[in-house]
């Protein structure tokens, strides 16, 4: 599989560290309870969309996707964004919260 | 992020604008349901062509008048009061005001390009000042107070105009319908039609009164 280029996954609530291995990705869409290390996302180099649709606190993982044109980080209890500064490529940018608090 | 075209942090805590300063290829913000303490770190966000502030706490909206490329706008369930900045704003195409406390509607007179414009549950009397706005083709005066519709029988584009809960007579409604028979008017939300853009009609009021 490792030749993927695009991959989605709903409702999960699974181990996903296996994702490393598919560096061809391109768009990934992941929705659900993430019980994983999110560094394994960090191999993606190739990633140009990723959307995440869970409870993440922390992306420092993200600052190494360079080459990432699309990002949505829906849901999330983010407080700090830095990581994504040095994304020079990044045309849209997502962070809406539906479950607004 | 400086090439960043859009950008959504609705129902985010973000409260302080201040990073965005630099998004100078900016062309859509969505600041929806946020507690924003102010707008003017955008005054140079020169290509910012939509806006979305529904629901945000934004009281003041001065520092508006120097975006002027905006085409569309939305300030619904602000606490906007003041729209005198919005009369520079010649490019706009769609504007919606719902549920704000705006009394009148003088700054929007010459905007000549807005073809969708969203008045419900203001406190508009007067409609007079709309009737040079050509391009006007959808309009929403649901729930305002204004009692008469004088001067809209001048807007050669209007088709669709919502009534529901607002005062003008009954009489006044069916001269208008017999000046323009090409203008749908909607009294009982219940014929809304399905396709209506968000902006027109809050649909998410609509279903909370009108359960399906």
């Amino acid at each position: 599989m490792s030749q993927l280029r695009e991959l989605k996954l709903s409702n999960i609530s699974m181990d996903i560290t296996s994702l490393a291995g598919l560096v061809h990705l391109k768009k990934l869409t992941l929705v659900g309870d993430l019980i994983f290390h999110a560094e394994v996302l960090k191999n993606l180099g190739q990633l140009q969309e990723l959307n995440v649709v869970s409870n993440l606190s922390d992306i420092d993982f993200l600052a190494t996707l360079d080459q990432l044109r699309i990002l949505t980080l829906s849901d999330t209890s983010l407080s700090n964004i830095d990581a994504l500064a040095k994304l020079s490529q990044l045309k849209i940018l997502n962070l809406s919260n539906k479950r607004r608090s | 992020m400086t090439h960043l075209q859009k950008l959504n942090l609705s129902g985010t805590k973000i409260k302080n604008l201040n990073s965005l300063t630099n998004l100078s290829e900016l062309q859509e913000l969505n600041l929806e349901h946020t507690k924003i303490n102010g707008l003017l770190p955008l005054i140079n966000l020169k290509k910012l062509t939509k806006l979305n502030l529904k629901r945000s706490v934004i009281a003041e909206v001065n520092t508006l008048s120097k975006l002027s490329p905006l085409k569309i706008l939305n300030l619904s369930f602000t606490l906007v009061s003041n729209i005198s900045a919005l009369k520079n704003l010649t490019h706009l195409q769609e504007l919606s005001l719902e549920g704000t406390q705006i009394e009148e509607v003088e700054a929007l007179k010459n905007l000549t390009h807005l073809n969708l414009l969203n008045l419900q549950k203001t406190l508009i009397f007067d409609v007079r000042p709309l009737k040079n706005l050509q391009s006007l083709t959808f309009l929403n005066l649901a729930e305002v107070p204004a009692s008469s519709l004088d001067g809209l029988e001048e807007l050669p584009q209007l088709k669709l105009l919502f009534c529901e809960g607002s005062t003008p007579k009954k009489e006044e409604l069916r001269q208008l319908m017999i000046n323009k028979p090409n203008l749908e008017i909607i009294t009982d939300p219940r014929e809304i039609p399905k396709d209506i853009n968000p902006l027109l009609y809050d649909a998410k009021n609509y279903f909370v009164r009108f359960p399906q």
